[in-house]
């Protein structure tokens, strides 16, 4: 069966399954910067050339087998709403939703793989998993790299590797990331302290949506800086390794929070569930500010009667795409803050007999 | 930076790339050469690839877009080696014949 865009808004992505209290990663993420050889790359491509490009991808992807196993969207031919939709569900990239001309991507059932074309380079492949793993996300995308390049002939040379439009992605054209959930950090005031000292390392650290986004929630990605000079599993390791300290400095800083200020800790967090059981109007960024209090609370145990996963998932329902598809129309900021609020109750309101 | 030169494969001009700093095809890199291999290394610390190669590499493509000697290639792959092994000593060495390769060729 054909896949639609609505089909997504009632399925809870794969990376959003995450279930294992204590560990802080959210989801782990790759995606692979190729080119098709004989082409200009994609902005100096002519809209010709352009459609080419998502025609060749797109028989690539129906010869290995992929193409039946997802939907493959033309862009150009979403409305705003639509492109916005995918952009928030973490499927496409903020500068391929707001774009104009020749653009597609295709996105697997279970919202493991995209790939989109004509972003900055032809081909942009990625991979999102559940949890802490790296290593079965390099996995995952370097098999698919092998499928599509079956069909396909990649810009490369043997001496800088895969040629990407940006310079800052030549070589392996990897980029790997963590998303991490740092809130007792964020609330200590020392993200910057961790920001300078993985700079050094050859990582970046940044928002929830990736390159441009600020760091004003306690949600982070990390992710290599180079991508020229190491092999992909190096550049893994390397993530893997500071990440797990990273990691190691959050539940410290937690183990510290609730020896120095439990009352004022578990305060917090039930006073955000209050107003998350109770609001009748809320912001996005008032819901993500107590979602996130809420992550916190379940992953130190303190509160027990909902499971990570829904909440991960409200993240991405809260938002405002996502709250206009799930009324089936476009809405004004204060209309949506209203449906948001009715959607977090129906979520995780209380409920007495139910386990939610 | 060369503002004038312009590559023969898709018409950027240096101009464009200092603008942009996107380059606009696979030929650029050939074409912006002199100015690209340092930016690589600034941003990269390295300008050797020793990532995945794809199963199949076109035929004009196994010459060297860069004339960076197979012989430099290898070397590096030995170094990474080496390092990996923690045999330092190994390293050292390899790392100063890199070097020396690489003065040579300035």
């Amino acid at each position: 069966m054909k896949m639609e865009i609505n089909d997504l808004l009632f399925h809870r992505s794969t990376w959003l399954s995450a279930d294992t209290p204590r560990t802080a990663a959210v989801s782990s993420r790759g995606r692979l910067a190729r080119n098709i050889d004989g082409f200009p790359f994609a902005q100096c491509s002519n809209p010709e050339q352009r459609r080419k490009m998502m025609e060749m991808v797109r028989n690539v992807l129906e010869k290995t087998g992929w193409l039946i196993k997802g939907g493959f969207f033309e862009l150009d031919k979403l409305s705003e709403l639509d492109r916005l939709f995918l952009m928030e569900r973490h499927l496409i990239s903020k500068d391929h939703a707001l774009d104009e001309g020749e653009r597609a991507v295709f996105i697997d059932n279970d919202e493991v793989v995209s790939v989109m074309v004509n972003e900055e380079d032809h081909l942009r492949i990625q991979v999102i998993h559940p949890g802490f793993q790296l290593k079965n996300v390099w996995e995952t995308i370097n098999s698919i790299d092998d499928h599509i390049e079956s069909g396909i002939n990649y810009s490369f040379v043997s001496e800088l590797g895969y040629l990407t439009a940006c310079p800052t992605n030549t070589g392996t054209g990897l980029r790997a990331s963590v998303m991490l959930h740092l809130p007792a950090l964020f609330l200590a005031n020392q993200i910057g302290k961790i920001l300078n000292s993985i700079t050094h390392l050859g990582l970046t650290i940044r928002g929830f949506y990736g390159e441009g986004t600020e760091l004003r929630s306690a949600f982070f990605q990390i992710s290599n800086r180079i991508t020229l000079g190491q092999t992909e599993e190096e550049l893994i390791d390397n993530i893997e390794r500071i990440t797990g300290q990273v990691v190691e400095h959050e539940n410290n800083a937690r183990d510290n929070l609730m020896k120095n200020s439990r009352a004022k800790v578990e305060d917090s967090i039930w006073r955000a569930l209050g107003i998350l059981r109770n609001a009748r109007l809320i912001s996005y960024e008032e819901a993500l500010e107590h979602l996130s209090s809420l992550r916190l609370g379940i992953e130190m145990g303190i509160v027990k009667d909902i499971k990570l996963p829904a909440v991960t998932e409200l993240f991405i329902l809260t938002q405002p795409a996502h709250i206009q598809k799930l009324a089936g129309r476009k809405m004004e900021a204060a209309e949506r803050d209203e449906k948001r609020a009715a959607l977090i109750r129906e979520r995780i309101g209380r409920r007495e007999e139910k386990d939610v | 930076m060369e503002e004038k030169v312009k590559c023969p494969g898709c018409g950027f001009s240096g101009s464009d790339f200092k603008k942009s700093g996107l380059l606009g095809c696979a030929e650029c890199y050939r074409t912006f050469k002199k100015v690209l291999l340092p930016l690589l290394r600034r941003i990269h610390g390295s300008t050797g690839h020793l990532g995945k190669i794809p199963s199949k590499i076109p035929a004009r493509h196994g010459k060297s877009l860069l004339m960076e000697s197979q012989k430099l290639r290898v070397l590096r792959e030995k170094l990474v080696k080496a390092v990996r092994e923690e045999n330092f000593e190994e390293a050292a060495k390899t790392r100063d014949e890199i070097r020396k390769i690489e003065n040579g060729n300035k």
